[in-house]
């Protein structure tokens, strides 16, 4: 198989050369073209050539403008040889040999048009560089300028652009751009900047990031179209640009970005002065981007702290700032949610004669369990000033937390009404734990006689069955969620039922808000020096005949 | 939290380790959307090697049996321990999933359905 040369004419920009020697070549608009051509009346894809066992080919990929071999529009494949002249769109490919004459071109490679630095060693030969002195102290003042502006406090965003507008002033590119790595690795453009009445997409190649970033060194471009290191699958033919130079951002950490400067043919070429110029800003930027970078960081964090603070203070409103305050009850309550905000919550309403309360705990932990949670609380207070019953109201909560609920939040509730006048307690328990009762000086129990239904938000159709029990004189409910029994210690035990029973008994005789406190204690030792994995929530209710 | 996959006679199995709370519940959410994105359809959860599972954790098999009633695919649940059990049993979820003690009851319960 004989090696072909193709040279790739655009319609603007230099003509450049690709050698086959076997496989494929496609061409077109599109980025993910061997040849990328930024032809606008070429298709995204719009051809390929191919090495055949008896001799290359060339097939029409339904190019909408069509691919004409020698003036005659070609269907799908046909046969190529040297000497042919290839049009697609405006584009013309001119097919020969090596070797082949090929007149008014220019010289391929031996122009030596690209040069690879390391830049330690351009860092080097700053001092000796033998250029005129009037440039050498126009340089140096513009890092002067830099290096000044760079000991002020600035944003990583001004210090980018501050970057950009120093080399603009310096080196007159035509357009400019600044990679860096971002958190998950990859790069991408943090400024750019270009003059006016430059056209077309910024194009950043993926060869120039490779050398650059991934080696360390800096790139002198002098002549894009004769460069065969660019000539790659994102070659950047027909985009006019001509000159390109490129320096990594690195400090004694790595390389954290790069920043590219480009020029069109008939406007300006780089040399190896501007390339000193370009690496001696790029190195002094790069400490203050890390810097920033980290300050920047922090601030947001700072944000995200404030607004989380704001959160818990909304949230913390959310519970009742007193408790009730009649003669047949004594409650107490405590919640101590495991991040800034969490998913617990407790409430009551009294009306008339009679005392509504809910403990619940909507699943997961911060802010999305506290959403769910407010959504909880004001669906109770709704919904328990005019339902019938305890089974009435948890029913219509559930239904509605359930419809649309597609994540599947659920929150467990526990919902409880107390007559006070007779002691009556109705209450139903939905994915929750059931209330302990503490009764004539007995040790408590928990009161789960009847079987809870399942947590509100799951089966929107979901009836919930309630209990009744009767409150005798100087009784003591504790509510409670699953914090407080799942609080692990340093062995990784529970803190389980029986240590909270335990802990209500030593306290049952005292007023509640001493037996909140006092649980709230023995839990918070039992768990001392771990975490805490979930909000703790603890209500205590003492009734009163009176 | 490790998760294991494995595939036999066109079930899949799928058997974390470990505990699943709201740090580990998001890789094992994708794990399961992962496995039924790629057509499972049989599907079982082996809980042997779970030693806690929180409310996050719980979430994650509503959503998995949700999805596979709508694709009318099966899901068993197996191997719960004691703890593991009693966190469904208390949410009120027993119910909602069909439950084998082992991972051979499980599958076999796949193959014919009762």
């Amino acid at each position: 198989m004989s090696t072909l040369r193709i040279t790739i004419e655009p319609p603007a920009g230099p003509p450049a050369d690709r050698d086959c020697s076997g496989g494929t070549l496609t061409f077109g608009r599109g980025t993910d073209s061997d040849v990328v051509v930024a032809d606008h009346s070429m298709s995204r894809h719009h051809a390929r050539i191919e090495a055949e066992a008896d001799g290359w080919i060339i097939e029409d990929l339904g190019a909408r403008n069509g691919t004409f071999i020698n003036g005659v529009r070609i269907q799908g494949r046909h046969p190529l040889a040297p000497g042919d002249v290839i049009k697609m769109g405006a584009t013309l490919v001119r097919v020969t040999e090596p070797g082949m004459e090929r007149p008014g071109a220019l010289g391929v490679g031996d122009l030596g048009s690209s040069i690879f630095r390391r830049v330690e060693d351009i860092a080097g030969d700053l001092d000796e560089s033998g250029a005129a002195p009037t440039r050498v102290a126009a340089r140096l003042k513009a890092l002067n300028d830099f290096h000044r502006a760079m000991a002020e406090p600035i944003s990583l965003d001004a210090l980018l652009e501050l970057l950009l507008e120093r080399l603009f002033a310096a080196l007159h590119p035509e357009e400019g751009v600044i990679l860096l790595r971002q958190p998950d690795g990859t790069l991408a453009t943090a400024a750019s900047r270009r003059l006016p009445g430059a056209t077309g997409d910024l194009l950043v190649s993926r060869r120039l990031i490779s050398e650059v970033v991934d080696k360390g060194t800096a790139a002198l471009v002098t002549d894009l179209a004769l460069d065969e290191r660019f000539a790659g699958s994102d070659s950047i033919i027909g985009s006019g640009i001509r000159s390109i130079l490129a320096a990594p951002i690195s400090d004694t950490a790595g390389t954290v970005g790069m920043v590219a400067i480009y020029s069109r043919a008939h406007v300006r070429r780089f040399g190896e002065e501007d390339m000193e110029l370009l690496v001696s800003l790029a190195s002094a930027a790069a400490l203050r981007i890390r810097n920033v970078a980290l300050a920047d960081e922090a601030a947001a964090r700072r944000v995200q702290d404030r607004e989380l603070a704001l959160a818990h203070e909304i949230q913390m409103a959310m519970l009742p700032r007193h408790l009730a305050d009649r003669p047949e009850i004594d409650m107490g309550a405590a919640l101590i949610p495991a991040r800034a905000v969490g998913g617990d919550l407790y409430d009551y309403l009294l009306i008339g004669d009679t005392l509504w309360f809910i403990v619940a705990d909507a699943a997961g932990k911060g802010v999305s369990a506290a959403l769910f949670m407010a959504v909880t609380r004001t669906l109770f207070r709704a919904v328990a000033q005019s339902a019938p019953s305890v089974s009435a109201v948890v029913t219509r909560m559930n239904a509605e937390l359930a419809r649309d609920n597609e994540r599947q939040f659920f929150v467990t509730a526990l919902v409880g009404c107390l007559e006070l006048r007779s002691g009556e307690l109705t209450y139903a328990a939905a994915g929750h734990p059931h209330p302990l009762r503490a009764s004539g000086g007995h040790p408590p129990e928990s009161t789960d006689a009847v079987e809870g239904g399942i947590a509100l938000g799951v089966i929107e159709d979901a009836v919930y069955a309630e209990a009744r029990l009767t409150l005798s004189d100087g009784d003591v409910l504790l509510l409670f969620t699953d914090g407080v029994t799942e609080a692990i210690n340093a062995s990784g035990e529970l803190f389980s039922d029986a240590r909270l029973l335990r802990s209500f008994a030593a306290s049952a005789a005292r007023p509640a808000r001493e037996i909140v406190s006092s649980l709230v204690n023995d839990v918070t030792f039992f768990a001392s020096g771990q975490p805490q994995e979930d909000d703790i929530t603890v209500l205590a209710l003492r009734y009163r005949l009176v | 939290m490790n998760i294991q996959h494995s595939n036999r006679d066109g079930i899949t199995v799928i058997a974390p380790a470990g505990r699943i709370d709201t740090t580990t519940s998001g890789a094992l959410e994708d794990a399961v959307r992962q496995a039924v994105d790629k057509g499972a359809r049989d599907l079982v959860v082996d809980f042997a090697g779970v030693d806690y599972i929180s409310s996050a954790g719980l979430r994650v098999f509503l959503v998995l049996a949700k999805r596979m009633r709508d694709l009318q695919g099966r899901l068993v649940l197996c191997g719960m321990p004691e703890p593991v059990r009693q966190v469904f049993r208390l949410a009120g979820f027993m119910p909602l999933f069909r439950v084998e003690p082992s991972r051979e009851a499980a599958m076999a319960r796949i193959v014919t359905p009762s």
